[in-house]
């Protein structure tokens, strides 16, 4: 009987073992990816005192926390605008680049147009031209459009590198769907652009959604456009306006920039999160296997 | 000349000559104070629109009165209306390039420590007319405030205020240990030097940030080294006093600091101050306000002491300068202008709103007791700093080249160097290398 339990004890002991390891192994970069978001939680919620003190334990509160310094972002700056222009331009970014980068990385890929591979390649290049050289002729179109110092001129701006860049991306994705599935479509009555909106776009559904993905956080990461275009408080976006109203000269609101960070990256994170399979699917191009 | 007496005339007919008289008579029996008080800008300016680009200032008190008490007192009583917009002052050069190739934007431009007169002075107002009154009507401005804002005799911009950067130290611990107050470098050095092993070290950033550039070159300038000569035309870096500056700041380092001040911005020595660690720091007065807020025991015991001097006595303190410049292209160059003038009459208020950060260039306006400053027995060695002020190129002006120069860190690079302990003749043959080229550059240009 004992003997006959061995065998069980055995393989949990193993079973245990290896999920140790495995675990060890993960922790130490679960640390280093997690511990900046663990510092700026915390430092959100210190009191100034407790932040320069060294005889502080700094990882923990050695002071009450505090919510002043949120209260310094929501009654003393233009957070709550901040928050709004950014997820409004995002979303007119993201919409702008869905409307123009999916027919064009489709058109690329599948009509066999001449010189499709090179047109493909040029999109691509324009969006490794960095924006320190591009702000400057479009500054001039901003100018011209009557759109400075407003937040529409980032909307017009960012698909300048949202779109060559989610082309690129869909180009490659709809590559990867099988001609067959296209071509029996046609069999069964629909034509080009039928076959593209009832068969090709619902099986490409990652590609797509990483598309939108790219674009929002390319939207929500730019700093020098918008530094360059919108100056006025309430229509700047979040990386423009932390930095603007909360680092004054040599003195840094620590407590209120982690704080404005936390709230706009935390639901991000958490957003990536619910799309995580579909977006590692939609990079990796793996529709069909 | 009238009496003063009112003057009577006829409510129907006005003559020539007794409207002369009347409105002399005005003016005689008013105040200048009066005068100023009841300034009216010309009527053409009402119903415009002035847009205004600044920095973020180190104190949001100052913004607030800034934006929502003196600025919108001076557009409702001139029937303008005024926008202020913020961005930091390190990115004033990317949002001025960009109004430059757009050929439109604000019509105020606030340069912050970059001082781009020479770069876009095509492209800028002349406003020479209201800086010499400015000049005329409160005494006249300090040495180095024209060369930051003059080319080819013309004026390109109103300096309004300069930061600077004295030294920081912590009496208690001086006085602890027996060492005398940091009046020089020598004993800024001892004094480092004695408390480092005591786990109070000194720092400087030895890297590329706005401090390095300012505070380096106040340690040069202080030795009797210079950047460029007046005509801001010939390089002077290749010199025996900027040897002796950067044998002295390698002894500073290796004695009084810690490897970290290599991995310093312009935030550390804040810091360092308000941590309680340092003996002392050679930074702007935003450290010890953050100090008063942080950490007020320590605050307690940091004082404010004079420009130290150099081996030969010389005391030269570098500032951040700041000034206000007019488009061109602005279509309101007449309403700039009339702000503009305000605002530099307004000096003092700035100073009190700015809690004695803003530093006039204007000699009437830096008398004693100056507002603020002057009170505060701590901070009144400051009053004592405007004349041994200098900017970037010193003892030139701050061209073109100088300014890529302040760009690139040229010269923090070159402390920075011998810190890691580079030979002194190597680096100053880099450097005047690299000053070399900058200058030739923009002389091909």
């Amino acid at each position: 009987m004992a003997r006959a339990m061995a065998p069980p004890m055995t393989q949990r002991r193993k079973s245990i073992r290896r999920h140790l390891l495995i675990y060890a192994a993960i922790t130490p970069y679960v640390v280093i990816a997690v511990f900046p978001i663990y510092w700026m939680a915390i430092t959100a919620f210190k009191q100034d005192p407790d932040l320069y003190r060294m005889e502080h334990f700094p990882f923990w509160f050695n002071l009450a926390p505090t919510l002043r310094n949120f209260k310094i972002l929501f009654y003393q700056t233009h957070y709550g605008d901040w928050i709004w222009n950014t997820f409004t331009i995002s979303a007119w970014v993201a919409l702008i680049t869905l409307v123009t980068a999916v027919p064009a990385g489709y058109a690329l890929a599948r009509l066999k147009l001449p010189g499709a591979e090179n047109t493909g390649i040029a999109i691509f290049l324009t969006y490794l031209v960095p924006p320190i050289i591009l702000f400057l002729p479009l500054s001039r179109i901003v100018a011209e459009l009557g759109l400075q110092d407003s937040w529409w001129a980032l909307v017009v701006v960012y698909p300048t590198f949202t779109i060559p860049f989610c082309t690129w991306l869909l180009m490659g994705f709809f590559k990867t769907v099988p001609m067959e599935i296209e071509e029996a479509a046609r069999v069964d009555g629909c034509g080009q652009a039928g076959a593209f909106l009832r068969v090709i776009l619902p099986i490409s559904l990652p590609g797509v959604l990483t598309s939108v993905i790219f674009a929002f956080t390319l939207s929500m990461q730019d700093f020098l456009y918008g530094l360059a275009f919108v100056s006025p408080g309430d229509q700047k976006p979040v990386p423009v306006g932390v930095p603007t109203e909360l680092i004054r000269g040599d003195i840094y609101y620590w407590g209120s920039l982690m704080g404005a960070a936390l709230l706009v990256g935390l639901p991000v994170a958490i957003l990536y999160n619910f799309f995580l399979d579909r977006f590692i699917q939609g990079i990796t191009g793996g529709i069909g296997k | 000349m009238s009496d003063g007496h009112p003057v009577e005339t006829d409510p129907t007919t006005v003559s020539r000559r007794g409207f002369l008289r009347a409105t002399g008579a005005g003016v005689a029996g008013g105040t200048l104070a009066a005068m100023l008080d009841a300034r009216q800008a010309p009527a053409q300016i009402r119903g415009t629109t002035l847009r205004i680009l600044q920095w973020s200032h180190f104190i949001p008190a100052y913004d607030n009165w800034f934006d929502t008490v003196f600025v919108k007192e001076w557009g409702d009583k001139n029937g303008v209306k005024v926008r202020v917009d913020h961005i930091p002052h390190l990115e004033l050069p990317a949002r001025m390039a960009a109004e430059f190739a757009a050929g439109a934007g604000h019509d105020i431009m606030m340069n912050g420590s970059s001082i781009l007169t020479r770069l876009y002075y095509k492209s800028l107002a002349d406003i020479s007319d209201i800086y010499d009154a400015a000049g005329k009507k409160h005494g006249g401005w300090i040495p180095t405030a024209g060369p930051l804002v003059q080319v080819e005799g013309r004026t390109y911009g109103m300096p309004m205020f300069y930061i600077l950067l004295p030294m920081l130290w912590r009496k208690d611990l001086f006085e602890a240990n027996n060492l005398k107050a940091p009046d020089t470098w020598e004993l800024a050095r001892v004094a480092a030097r004695t408390l480092k092993p005591k786990g109070h070290p000194t720092g400087i950033q030895f890297s590329q940030c706005a401090d390095a550039n300012l505070n380096w070159r106040s340690l040069l300038f202080s030795f009797g080294g210079a950047e460029s000569d007046v005509s801001g035309e010939n390089i002077l870096i290749d010199s025996k006093e900027t040897r002796e500056a950067l044998r002295f700041a390698k002894a500073l380092f290796d004695e009084g600091m810690t490897p970290e001040v290599f991995s310093w911005d312009d935030a550390s020595d804040n810091r360092y101050l308000a941590s309680g660690v340092a003996c002392w720091i050679h930074d702007a007065i935003s450290a010890y306000r953050t100090t008063e807020d942080t950490n007020p025991d320590v605050f307690k015991n940091t004082h404010i002491a004079m420009e130290p001097a150099g081996p030969g006595g010389k005391r030269v303190s570098t500032s951040a300068a700041n000034v206000y410049m007019i488009w061109k292209f602005s279509k309101n160059q007449q309403a700039a202008k009339e702000f503009l003038t305000h605002f530099v009459d307004a000096g003092p208020d700035g100073m009190v709103q700015s809690r004695g950060y803003n530093m006039p260039y204007l000699l009437g306006q830096a008398k004693k007791p100056m507002p603020i400053i002057g009170a505060d027995p701590k901070m009144q060695i400051l009053q004592d700093f405007p004349k041994i002020v200098a900017f970037y190129g010193y003892p030139g002006p701050f061209t073109t080249p100088i300014q890529e120069v302040v760009n690139l860190f040229v010269l923090p690079d070159m402390f920075t160097r011998v810190a890691r302990g580079q030979a002194i003749e190597d680096v100053v043959k880099w450097g005047m290398g690299e000053y070399r080229r900058i200058f030739a550059k923009h002389k091909r240009a």
